[in-house]
């Protein structure tokens, strides 16, 4: 099983690096131009400023990971059926995919009947739900500007798929 | 805010639009999520086939008579739960929603600001629906801490 350590170092691995990597290029590919040492400074300082935000969003991603760990609390102290442990394998692999797409800070809490929802919110008209169900089966529950629409998968092993993504994008740019 | 009124007056008076609407909150987790990022559907999703949402009405209800109401379904749910304060939601949106919603005092006037959100019937047998309306209403909700 992938812990949450790892799931997070993964991810905040590769955004670094891929950040780093933009810098280190401006380094090397910009020094001959005269004249560009502007042009330089800007691009820095929006680099750096992209550091900024994936670290303020990492912090969002561990809050949603340190939310599912209390979900069996949650469910108790709720007198909901406890997840399964399928369902918490589920939302481990699909908090970080879903960030991935869409980084914001999701929260994640016990829903009736064992699911597990991934809620993402924008503003008080956008919403995406993805619900982990106990024998490994999903819903996506997507309400953007007023219009509606759902998923219903009997396997979340290709999750996130299109619809998904699509409706994970529309967060935050509204119907497409 | 209206003033609040008489029992007599509130029990089965017909909900403005204006009225705002509150769900207790029992759980320690739904009321850090409400603080600090919005409402959770959870909140305004009962189990499967349930047609009714319990809620007060807290324009009409005096606040110490709401707060009671709170601690007392707390105490009838076990020795350690605990009242944490409302999620709340205007009349007007429960019905932009798609759902209805009535006053439904308590008998012997236990809870005369007790009224229900009524969800259509295709909500009863479909599951993922009953998840949808829960999540229009949960997004149209805001927190209120109990005094």
């Amino acid at each position: 099983m992938t812990s949450t350590r790892s799931v997070l170092t993964r991810v905040s691995f590769r955004r670094t690096y891929q950040a780093k990597r933009v810098i280190r290029r401006q380094r090397m590919g910009q020094r001959p131009k005269p004249g560009s040492r502007r042009k330089d400074s800007l691009a820095k300082r929006r680099t750096q400023g992209r550091l900024t935000r994936i670290r303020h969003h990492l912090s969002d991603l561990k809050d949603a990971l340190r939310d599912l760990e209390e979900v069996s609390d949650a469910a108790r102290e709720e007198e909901l059926q406890e997840p399964s442990e399928t369902a918490f394998s589920v939302a481990r692999r699909l908090i970080p995919e879903m960030y991935s797409i869409s980084p914001r800070r999701f929260m994640v809490y016990p829903m009736p009947e064992g699911y597990i929802a991934i809620d993402g919110r924008s503003g008080d008209d956008r919403a995406v739900m993805m619900m982990c169900g106990s024998s490994g089966d999903a819903r996506c529950i997507v309400t953007i500007d007023g219009e509606d629409r759902r998923a219903i998968y009997s396997t979340s092993q290709r999750l996130p798929d299109d619809f998904v993504r699509q409706a994970l994008n529309e967060l935050e740019t509204g119907l497409v | 805010m209206s003033d609040p009124v008489s029992e007599a007056d509130a029990a089965g008076s017909a909900i403005a639009d204006t009225e705002e609407l509150g769900r207790g909150v029992f759980s320690s987790q739904q009321a850090r999520l409400s603080r600090q990022h919005g409402v959770p559907a959870s909140v305004s999703r009962e189990r499967d086939g349930h047609r009714e949402i319990s809620v007060d009405r807290l324009s009409l209800a005096p606040i110490d008579q709401a707060v009671k109401n709170g601690e007392a379904i707390a105490r009838a749910r076990g020795p350690n739960r605990t009242f944490y304060g409302w999620a709340v939601i205007p009349a007007v949106d429960v019905r932009n929603a798609g759902c209805d919603v009535e006053a439904a005092p308590l008998a012997d006037g236990a809870n005369p600001y007790h009224a229900n959100i009524i969800l259509p019937d295709a909500a009863v047998t479909d599951s993922s629906a009953q998840d949808q309306y829960a999540q229009r209403l949960a997004i149209k909700a805001s927190w209120k801490e109990r005094p």
